[in-house]
């Protein structure tokens, strides 16, 4: 919870985004506080994933400023590569590297871009294996795995870079319903270790859980933020209740992992 | 038909073929190095070095080799350079081969899910290396077997350094035939010796295709 002492590890101010004719993102403010979980929702299309983009320098920003660590993100001077390393990456594809092994997987960052020797980045991998779960797959290929594993080998990858903040984006929405335990399971534990996460999920039951802060975008704009409490029982704004509305529905309908 | 006169011109046959098989495999080599490097240059830098390149790879592209070899070969002369024929084949065969190569290994190597690229691109790895490791062994499936019938298609394309008096196989037919009076013949024997160079590397072809088909990345990706 913020304490006035602290900065914020991540600062977004009236940050744009255009795509061509598209405005994607129309002026975002967020403060993230370390240790802080961040779960943020909005139907497809209003900018949510872009945000995430646009925080580990997948994407430029169009104007505003994204500060990470007192890293300018838009800095044209700044390393990417350090800010990157700062900042693990979990996507809705799982994206790992298909020609290579889990365990390169997991250590071609930490030898390549930490420039750590390799049996020291393979121990770390094991013991990371270890903690989602994994310790068998270590000599697999990701094709061999199923979602949910793949996607917790992915966290591990992220997390070997010994990021501050990590960014889920829509980490479980490409899985079977069966296999999305596994992975919020994970994610649980890592909020409870204290790491600093930015969520972007449809996921009700993990965002009541685990969210410090609840934020939701439309359109390209934050229209409503809050603990998940509030948010999820009276949120102010008509849209922001519209959609809370859905989603809940449709968790309650549904069941969940 | 007569083929009693061909057992004196063996040596003659085999020097050649030598030389066909020598200059196929160095514009290959030749081709493949800059067509990677070009294909590269064109992955990392946006539109503005790409309307530079993709202009000259547009211009070798819609030129005859022929009217290309000659140009290298009277070209380096005219200024100054001469350049012995083999030389001059082999820069137009690998220049040639490197702008077709280029777009084979780009086109490939765009087809591979962008996901790959920022997946490495967010663990701190540079683009060029995320395009060497990461999508270019992935895009090997397509890229190896085209590369090989281009291959192909190069050994058959040294016949046309015969225009700047190189004696690789056809040139070496026509010097046969003026000798003895025996065009059809020589030809024949000639189409002989560039099937045997061929053959077994179409049939290599193949037999890459099939293996990366069975258990290469095509099928993971498919899998994922």
């Amino acid at each position: 919870m913020p304490d006035p002492s602290v900065e914020p590890i991540i600062r977004i101010r009236n940050a744009t985004k255009t795509f061509g004719p598209n405005k994607v993102l129309k002026g975002i403010d967020l403060d993230v506080w370390p240790s802080e979980k961040v779960v943020i929702i909005g139907s497809s299309g209003s900018g949510k994933s872009t945000l995430l983009r646009c925080i580990n320098g997948l994407e430029q920003l169009t104007s505003g400023e994204i500060v990470v660590d007192g890293m300018n993100v838009n800095d044209p001077e700044l390393s990417i590569s350090k800010l990157r390393s700062e900042v693990g990456m979990v996507f809705q594809q799982f994206n790992l590297f298909l020609n290579k092994t889990v365990m390169e997987n997991i250590t071609l960052g930490p030898i390549r871009v930490r420039k750590i020797p390799r049996d020291e980045a393979r121990a770390e991998a094991e013991r990371l294996l270890q903690r989602v779960g994994l310790p068998e797959k270590a000599n697999e290929h990701p094709a061999r795995l199923s979602g949910g594993q793949q996607q917790r080998v992915a966290i591990a990858r992220a997390l070997a870079m010994h990021p501050r903040v990590m960014l889920f984006d829509e980490p479980t929405s490409a899985l079977d319903p069966e296999l999305v335990g596994e992975v919020l399971s994970v994610m649980r534990d890592l909020a409870r270790e204290g790491m600093t996460m930015i969520v972007v999920t449809h996921e009700m039951a993990f965002a009541q859980d685990v969210a410090d802060v609840v934020v939701v975008i439309d359109d390209g704009v934050i229209i409503e933020q809050g603990p998940p409490s509030k948010m999820f029982t009276s949120p102010e704004t008509p849209k922001a209740r519209a959609f809370l509305g859905t989603l809940l529905e449709r968790t309650a309908r549904h069941g969940e992992s | 038909m007569s083929w009693a006169f061909l057992p004196q011109y063996l040596p003659v046959l085999i020097t050649a073929t030598v030389t066909t098989i020598e200059l196929s495999i160095l514009a290959m080599l030749g081709g493949c190095a800059l067509g990677v490097a070009i294909a590269l240059l064109r992955l990392l830098t946006g539109s503005t070095s790409n309307t530079v390149v993709s202009a000259v790879v547009d211009a070798i592209r819609t030129t005859p080799l022929l009217v290309q070899i000659l140009i290298w070969y009277l070209g380096a002369a005219a200024i100054g350079h001469a350049i012995d024929p083999f030389a001059a084949a082999f820069i137009a065969l690998a220049v040639n081969s490197g702008a077709f190569i280029s777009e084979i290994v780009r086109g490939a190597v765009t087809a591979v899910p962008r996901g790959q690229q920022e997946a490495a691109l967010s663990v701190g790895l540079s683009r060029v290396y995320s395009i060497i490791a990461i999508e270019m062994p992935q895009a090997a499936p397509a890229i190896v077997p085209a590369l090989i019938s281009f291959f192909i298609g190069l050994i058959k394309d040294t016949s046309l350094a015969y225009i700047v008096g190189l004696l690789e196989l056809t040139r070496t037919g026509a010097f046969i035939s003026n000798q003895n009076g025996r065009p059809l013949e020589t030809y024949i024997a000639i189409a002989i010796v560039y099937f045997a160079i061929c053959f077994p590397v179409s049939r290599f072809g193949k037999y890459v295709d099939r293996r990366l088909r069975r258990t290469g990345l095509v099928q993971e990706r498919l899998f994922a």
